[in-house]
């Protein structure tokens, strides 16, 4: 019994499926582990057969829970401390061009993915004038740099 | 509100106004109690370091705000409310394995939700 040599993980770019899932199960005791990509094995299912196609849609926007609408724009990476996943960043690679994943990854692969961004330094002025205000003092703020 | 007569005081006042017993630093208030209650003053944070923090009966209540395990990285464009969120293992360090008679875990690893049930079984939560 041979060992694979790449785990199967979410993230791994190792497939074309816009959402990576793989399953994954695993027991010490049992001494096995049983990986499952999900998201091929729908695609093939649905190849094999098409009737189930039906059960199965792909919205090309962003579905944004918190305000229950839309969005067309792929969103530009925001995380402060993280730089963008590669697989991520192919996928928006794709979405904003049309091109498929083989095309983006051959004109992509020798690029940097985007950085983390730094976050500004939360604004403490208001804060500071409320506290001021709450407690009748006159303050003068006279270098905020 | 009544208040203690110096603006640098340090220590604890009894403000009968409101039935309760305040406790001062440097002038600042950090919190009251009474009868019932032991209360934080708003910016003061409790940190209970190896002994841990034991709730014996009730439930913990985070009004508006989120439970955080391990040392999650922040989200980068909402921080949401009522969220229960995981360190991955880079970040708070190890990930359980085996058996857990009659009881089951949640955890986080780098990339996806795990979780782990009674026989040792370990998974991805996966749609």
């Amino acid at each position: 019994m041979t060992l694979p040599e790449v785990k199967w993980q979410h993230g791994d770019d190792l497939c074309d499926c816009v959402f990576q899932r793989v399953g994954w199960w695993t027991n010490p005791y049992i001494g096995q582990t049983m990986e499952v990509r999900l998201c091929c094995m729908w695609d093939k299912l649905i190849e094999l057969n098409p009737e189930l196609a039906q059960f199965m849609r792909m919205i090309p926007a962003f579905d944004n829970y918190n305000t229950d609408t839309y969005e067309m724009e792929p969103r530009r990476w925001d995380a402060a401390d993280h730089d963008m996943p590669r697989d991520i960043w192919y996928r928006q690679l794709a979405t904003k061009t049309g091109k498929s994943l083989d095309e983006i990854r051959r004109e992509y692969d020798h690029l940097e993915a985007p950085k983390g961004v730094k976050r500004p330094v939360p604004d403490f002025m208001p804060f500071l004038r409320s506290e001021a205000e709450r407690e009748g003092l006159d303050i003068t703020i006279t270098d905020v740099a | 509100m009544a208040t203690p007569a110096s603006s640098t005081y340090t220590g604890w006042y009894e403000d009968r106004e409101n039935s309760r017993l305040d406790y001062y630093y440097k002038g600042t208030k950090c919190g009251h109690l009474n009868g019932t209650t032991f209360v934080l003053a708003t910016g003061v944070a409790l940190t209970v370091t190896d002994t841990g923090l034991t709730v014996s009966s009730g439930n913990i209540v985070g009004t508006l705000a989120n439970v955080k395990i391990g040392a999650p990285a922040v989200f980068a464009t909402t921080q949401g409310q009522g969220v229960l969120h995981m360190g991955g293992t880079s970040l708070s360090g190890i990930a359980p394995v085996g058996a857990t008679v009659t009881s089951g875990g949640l955890f986080a690893s780098d990339t996806v939700c795990r979780k782990i049930i009674a026989a040792g079984t370990a998974s991805n939560i996966e749609t």
